[in-house]
């Protein structure tokens, strides 16, 4: 790679900058082009000026930038590229390409995908299969194909968040080459020592490819968390780093499970510190709370840690006092303490039912609680082992019961196993024969775990055991009755806690066991125990395995998610071990109240770089490219874009099109003119990047705007002053209806029956013109379309007033409008007779004037069979595709913007004036309702028939 | 960029009666003066304050003998004694010769103004036309109208030149040599061609004492030059053409030119004179046409024609 990654796709243009002169050349000696302007007083001008007074050159910077623009052109041809990829000279022979897509892969996962698709490419241009393979994955489905076919598989890849290599790829490998051997092997890797990586290389050698290249993204920072601890202020973190040469600081941030950050914290790597040990303090509330370390910037699996301390499910054991009901077991405590703790523990199997002889066997199993249900007594030896458990981290719950109350009697001192001193006997509420009623469950103090637990009225507490009144008693509380004596209470002995419930787990002395309370009091209970490690090397029992089902899953950049179908369940064996016989993705396991976390690091894994394979072929190593190849290409014929609208804006400056601008600016023609200018260029550089959707018609904008409101149209004659008062003429007319009647038209607009689609339109005027030229085949298959399928063309002859003419013959705009309507079927014509439904749509009106009043409009004629007597008013169901007039209507409606009528109405009346308008609002009325007006006048005749 | 002026299309007859007719609405009845046509024995609408023929009453006066019996008034002789005689008021006509220059030069409009010269020229034509019509003056067309009276006389005018359209008409100064000496000459034109040209066509005429009236219509741009940057030029007329680097540059030096022009043209015109008004296609077609009118009522010997400076 040369000093500048820089290069040229295309170096034989450059040659072209050989024309620069030439170009200097050509433009110092070609001025702008001026503009054309017929001048009248030709002559006095001439007189003025002197003989040739303009520079015949354009002034040097003009041609500067008109050069520049050229070399700009030219090296933009030329395709320079930014950050070339080095050639990896692939020679010949299928190439194996193997990209390690495990959880070191995620940071720099864009990096991988571009040097692999790259190398594909260079394997197309030599025309040489490829197979690609995943280095995570079992169930490739390798084929030695086309460079095409390996870019889809490609595309399929994404980082797994597991360990990399499963060697049994290269039997797949084997497979899909068929006896064919492989030249280059090239493997792109972070190499990170994994277990098996060693096995892997060893099973690519025996491939025997000639070449053997391993391409390692430029990522130094790979940094892990291979263990975590929670201690009571604080959690331990052990990390680990695969470079140690830099001096970093990172940071740790602990999250909850919904990802929310609660803790954070830095550890500081010094040059040659590969591992360290760091500290998050925090209060143990919310240590408690934290599932997930994370290492900031480090987005891959390696770099999150998940806990499941405080929510693994804890394994609970069950000691009963009462005697085995077998007749009526769904009365029995045990029954409802089961039923209740299941969602949330695993119930040891209780073996030796006898406490005394079965404790020791239970312990070494390692529960997280122990219950003990109505149990009063404990043998002296069996007290000192669970003291001994309790303090080391055990979680005793009780429940009282009669042998319990009774025990209580008979023993005065304190029973250590008991949280509180409890008077003998028990209280009874609302029996047969005391006065007092049962009692209810007072709300949770805020101190108690049991606080926020919503509780239900109808929760009745008949018999308890009593707490002998103490100092302590109240801090001991963690719920009580609503007379204040407490129905649980708690102490803490050592590391461990004793929890009494006063009352017993069955409907005997209370409805509570059967309420959702209970479940909820039980689980915070059990929650609050420590997990204990579980010594899994002898104790399990039975073989039978079982799985957890994966409820969060650890993304490959490090994230919790969801776990969709595509995890596998985690089998562990009764003694809590997890069975490795498969691939195990790191995750939560299990269900919200209690999980199982798997991390990609074990306690004690090293970061560290695999050693290269050592073998007599050419190995080499290399980085990946820094930055994807940047081509210049685009951008440079951008910046030539714009030095070329540049150039056009300084050109339109010295032919004085600015100034002169700038002083018509009253001209709406200009103005309108400029602004599609500069909207058709900026939409042109919008578009050079964009490609339009296939599915969204080019004008589609336009035809739905168009669709929004009614639009008056007119045609176009090609004469200004004729179109521009048809334009102003039909916009007053639209005036008037947006101040007259319910209908508010868009601004009209001037056709071209050739190019125009005219279908949006429901009337077209058209101002018949001599000088015009005569309308082309095309525009009257358009205009006669446009007839045929409900739409009318207003044909506007507009002379009136010379159509009197002395000698008697109609007048030049009459025999032309014969003319265009030669080849047209066109129906009968009359003029608007009285009873037409035209005379009525809006306005009550007799004739239809427009500047002129002499002449009639001319409709389709009715047809007979309409015209009976009973109507009081005709009109062909169909609108009249056709009106004739001659009475100048555009003239007798033009407005200027201030609303002044432009053209004087001959002879010069307000009234005619006034009726003009109105005939504009029949016409238009009639065009849009058609002879709804006719129906109107039957309105009398059918609300009798109705009946009303 | 479209270009400031162009030539625009012929200007439609119809239209530009329309808005003469308009225009003549608004100017009071002509009165022409009649000084000079004492001895013109046609029978007009305009009264001369003296008796003869016409058919408003003028004065009852004695019967004197000699006289037809047939003019004595019965009526207002039998409340008296004597012999009446009703007179009428005499009224004639004058023949008024109308121009307008339809020259292609005459067809430039610039976007300072809504309409061409030649259609501004055509609406002051017929508004006139239509004036003086009213008022029983003889209008024509030299060389292709002989002088009509009629009502209509306007549109009859329109009608002329629809159909002879515009060939005739080509010239700046129409061939007056005929021109009678009592008449009224007016002639609405740019007047860009050679102003000794025209001179020596009018000074004739001039001199046997025709009345005449120059109306030269201007474009708002022809005086203004609006023009900058490199701009190429062209005769309407002949099509040559022309090319200034800097148009604003020499602006100013044509300014002066231009009106420099109308100066010399107009103090000539007005030394023999003639009045000579000017008129510019961005202002009202009532100005020029009310500064005719006073011009051929006799009002304007000593005014100032129009905005000429």
């Amino acid at each position: 790679m040369s000093a500048i990654p820089f290069a040229f796709g295309f170096p034989i243009a450059l040659f072209a900058l050989v024309l620069l002169p030439v170009i200097w050349w050509l433009n110092r000696l070609t001025p702008p082009k001026p503009t054309q302007e017929p001048f009248a007083p030709f002559e006095i001008l001439a007189k003025v000026l002197k003989k040739e007074d303009t520079p015949a050159k354009s002034p040097w910077w003009l041609t500067l930038l008109r050069v520049l623009l050229a070399a700009i052109i030219i090296f933009a041809l030329a395709e320079p590229i930014l950050n070339p990829r080095e050639e990896r000279l692939i020679a010949q022979g299928p190439v194996l390409l193997i990209v390690d897509n495990s959880w070191a892969s995620a940071p720099d996962w864009q990096q991988y995908q571009a040097t692999a698709n790259a190398i594909i490419n260079e394997a197309e241009n030599n025309d040489l299969p490829v197979i690609i393979a995943q280095s995570t994955s079992l169930q490739n489905d390798l084929t030695l194909g086309t460079a095409d076919q390996a870019r889809q598989v490609l595309a399929s890849f994404e980082p797994i968040p597991i360990q990399p290599y499963q060697s049994d790829i290269v039997a797949s490998i084997e497979t899909a080459l068929s006896a064919r051997k492989i030249d280059t092997a090239i493997i792109l890797t972070q190499n990170v020592e994994a277990e098996n990586t060693s096995t892997f290389f060893q099973k690519l050698l025996r491939l025997e490819p000639s070449r053997l290249e391993f391409i390692t993204p430029d990522n130094a920072n790979l940094i892990g968390i291979t263990s975590a601890r929670n201690e009571s202020t604080s959690v331990t973190l052990d990390l680990t780093r695969l470079s140690a040469q830099t001096a970093t600081s990172f940071k740790i941030t602990g999250y909850d499970i919904q990802s929310r950050p609660i803790v954070n914290g830095n550890v500081q790597f010094e040059i040659g510190e590969q591992a360290k040990t760091a500290d998050l303090a925090a209060p143990f509330e919310l240590l408690n709370d934290v599932v997930r370390l994370s290492v900031e910037n480090n987005k891959h699996a390696a770099g999150s840690y998940l806990l499941d301390d405080r929510f693994q499910r804890r394994k609970i054991a069950l000691f009963s006092g009462e005697t085995q009901d077998l007749i009526n077991p769904l009365l029995t405590p045990s029954h409802y303490i089961q039923r209740a703790a299941q969602p949330f523990a695993d119930f040891i199997n209780v073996t030796n039912a006898d406490l005394t002889t079965g404790f020791s066997t239970l312990i070494e199993q390692g529960p997280s609680a122990l219950i003990l249900s109505d149990i009063g007594n404990l043998d002296a030896d069996v007290e000192d082992e669970l003291l001994q458990w309790i303090e080391n981290g055990g979680t005793l719950i009780r429940f009282a019961g009669a042998s319990l109350a009774a025990t209580s009697s008979s023993q005065i001192g304190d029973d250590p196993l008991l949280p509180v001193r409890l008077r003998s006997g028990e209280r009874q509420f609302g029996g047969s024969l005391t006065w007092a009623e049962p009692k209810s469950l007072a709300p949770f103090t805020q101190f108690s775990p049991f606080f926020g637990i919503e509780l239900s009225n109808d929760i009745v507490v008949k018999r308890q055991v009593l707490a002998e009144p103490s100092l302590d008693l109240a801090d001991n509380t963690w719920a009580s009755l609503n007379d204040g004596t407490p129905l649980v209470t708690a102490k803490s002995l050592g590391a461990g806690r004793i929890v009494l419930f006063h009352i017993s787990a069955e409907t005997t002395w209370s409805n509570l066991p059967l309420t959702g309370e209970f479940a909820e009091m039980l689980r915070r209970t059990i929650a609050l125990s420590h997990s204990a490690a579980s010594s899994d090397t002898n104790a399990s029992q039975s073989t039978q395995t079982s799985f957890l089902p994966p409820f969060r899953t650890l993304s490959a950049d490090g994230t919790l998610e969801t776990a969709d179908g595509s995890i596998n369940p985690l089998e562990i064996t009764p003694s809590g071990a997890v069975v490795e016989n498969q691939i195990i993705r790191p995750g939560l396991f299990g269900s919200q109240d209690g999980w199982r976390a798997v991390n990609l690091l074990k306690d004690g894994d090293v970061l560290q770089e695999a050693t290269l394979p050592d073998a007599d072929m050419e190995i080499t190593k290399s980085k990946m490219t820094l930055g994807s190849a940047f081509e210049f290409k685009s951008w440079l014929l951008l910046i030539a874009l714009i030095m070329l609208i540049i150039d056009a804006l300084i050109i339109m400056f010295m032919s004085g099109t600015f100034s002169r601008l700038r002083m018509m600016r009253s001209n709406p023609f200009a103005a309108k003119a400029s602004l599609i200018l500069c909207a058709v260029l900026s939409i042109g550089l919008i578009g050079t990047n964009e490609s339009l959707a296939q599915d969204n018609q080019v004008g589609d904008a336009e035809i739905i705007a168009k669709l929004q409101s009614t639009q008056l149209a007119y045609v176009i004659t090609g004469d200004r002053q004729i179109d521009r008062i048809s334009e102003l003429g039909l916009n007053g007319l639209n005036f008037y209806l947006r101040t007259r009647t319910a209908l508010e038209p868009s601004p009209s607009v001037g056709l071209d029956l050739e190019t125009d689609e005219l279908s949006f339109h429901p009337l077209i005027y058209w101002p018949i013109s001599e000088t015009a030229p005569m309308p082309s085949k095309q525009a009257m298959s358009n205009i006669e379309n446009f007839m045929k399928r409900g739409g009318t063309v207003l044909f506007d002859t507009r002379d009136a007033i010379s159509n009197i003419s002395l000698n008697g013959s109609t007048s030049i705009r009459t025999q032309r409008l014969r003319q265009i309507l030669d080849g047209l079927i066109i129906p009968a014509l009359e003029p608007v007779p009285t009873d037409h439904v035209l005379t009525k749509t809006f306005y009550l009106l007799d004739k239809f004037p427009g500047r002129y009043s002499g002449g009639e409009l001319w409709v389709e004629a009715l047809r007979p069979e309409t015209s009976n007597d009973n109507q009081l008013v005709n009109g062909g169901d169909g609108v009249s595709p056709i009106m004739i007039t001659s009475n100048d209507f555009a003239g007798a409606w033009a407005m200027d913007a201030s609303r002044r009528s432009i053209l004087p109405m001959v002879p010069p009346n307000d009234r005619q004036r006034t009726l003009a308008f109105r005939s504009g609002v029949n016409i238009v009325m009639y065009m849009l309702t058609g002879n709804y007006k006719a129906d109107q006048v039957h309105l009398p005749a059918l609300l009798e028939r109705l009946g009303q | 960029m479209s270009p400031i002026g162009q030539i625009s299309q012929t200007a439609d007859q119809t239209d530009t009666l329309a808005r003469g007719r308009l225009r003549a609405a608004l100017i009071p009845d002509c009165l022409v003066e009649a000084r000079r046509v004492a001895n013109i024995v046609i029978a007009g609408w305009h009264g001369r304050r003296k008796r003869g023929t016409g058919d408003n009453f003028w004065q009852f006066r004695q019967f004197t003998q000699g006289e037809s019996v047939s003019n004595i008034d019965w009526r207002k002789s039998a409340r008296d004694d004597q012999l009446y005689v009703r007179d009428k008021e005499w009224e004639t006509a004058h023949t008024v010769w109308l121009w307008a220059d339809l020259s292609p030069s005459m067809q430039f409009q610039s976007e300072m103004s809504e309409v061409s010269k030649e259609s501004r020229s055509l609406v002051i034509l017929f508004a006139l036309a239509e004036i003086l019509s009213r008022s029983g003056e003889r209008i024509g067309i030299p060389g292709v109208m002989d002088p009509i009276l009629a009502r209509n006389g306007a549109e009859r005018l329109a009608q002329v030149l629809a159909h002879n359209q515009a060939q005739n008409l080509r010239n700046s100064i129409p061939d007056i040599s005929n021109v009678k000496r009592l008449s009224d000459i007016i002639i609405i034109s740019d007047f860009l061609g050679d102003g000794e040209e025209i001179i020596s066509q009018v000074a004739p005429v001039a001199q046997r004492g025709t009345r005449g009236h120059l109306v030269e219509v201007s474009d708002p741009a022809e005086e203004v030059f609006p023009y900058t940057g490199r701009v190429e030029f062209t005769d309407p007329e002949t099509n040559a053409r022309l090319v200034a680097g800097k148009a604003s540059t020499i602006a100013e030096d044509y300014s002066k030119a231009y009106k420099n022009r109308r100066v010399a043209l107009s103090d000539e015109i007005r030394r023999m004179g003639w009045s000579y008004t000017h008129h510019r296609t961005d202002r009202q077609a009532s100005e020029a046409l009310a500064a005719v009118h006073g011009f051929l009522s006799g009002l304007g010997s000593n005014q100032s024609g129009g905005a000429v400076s």
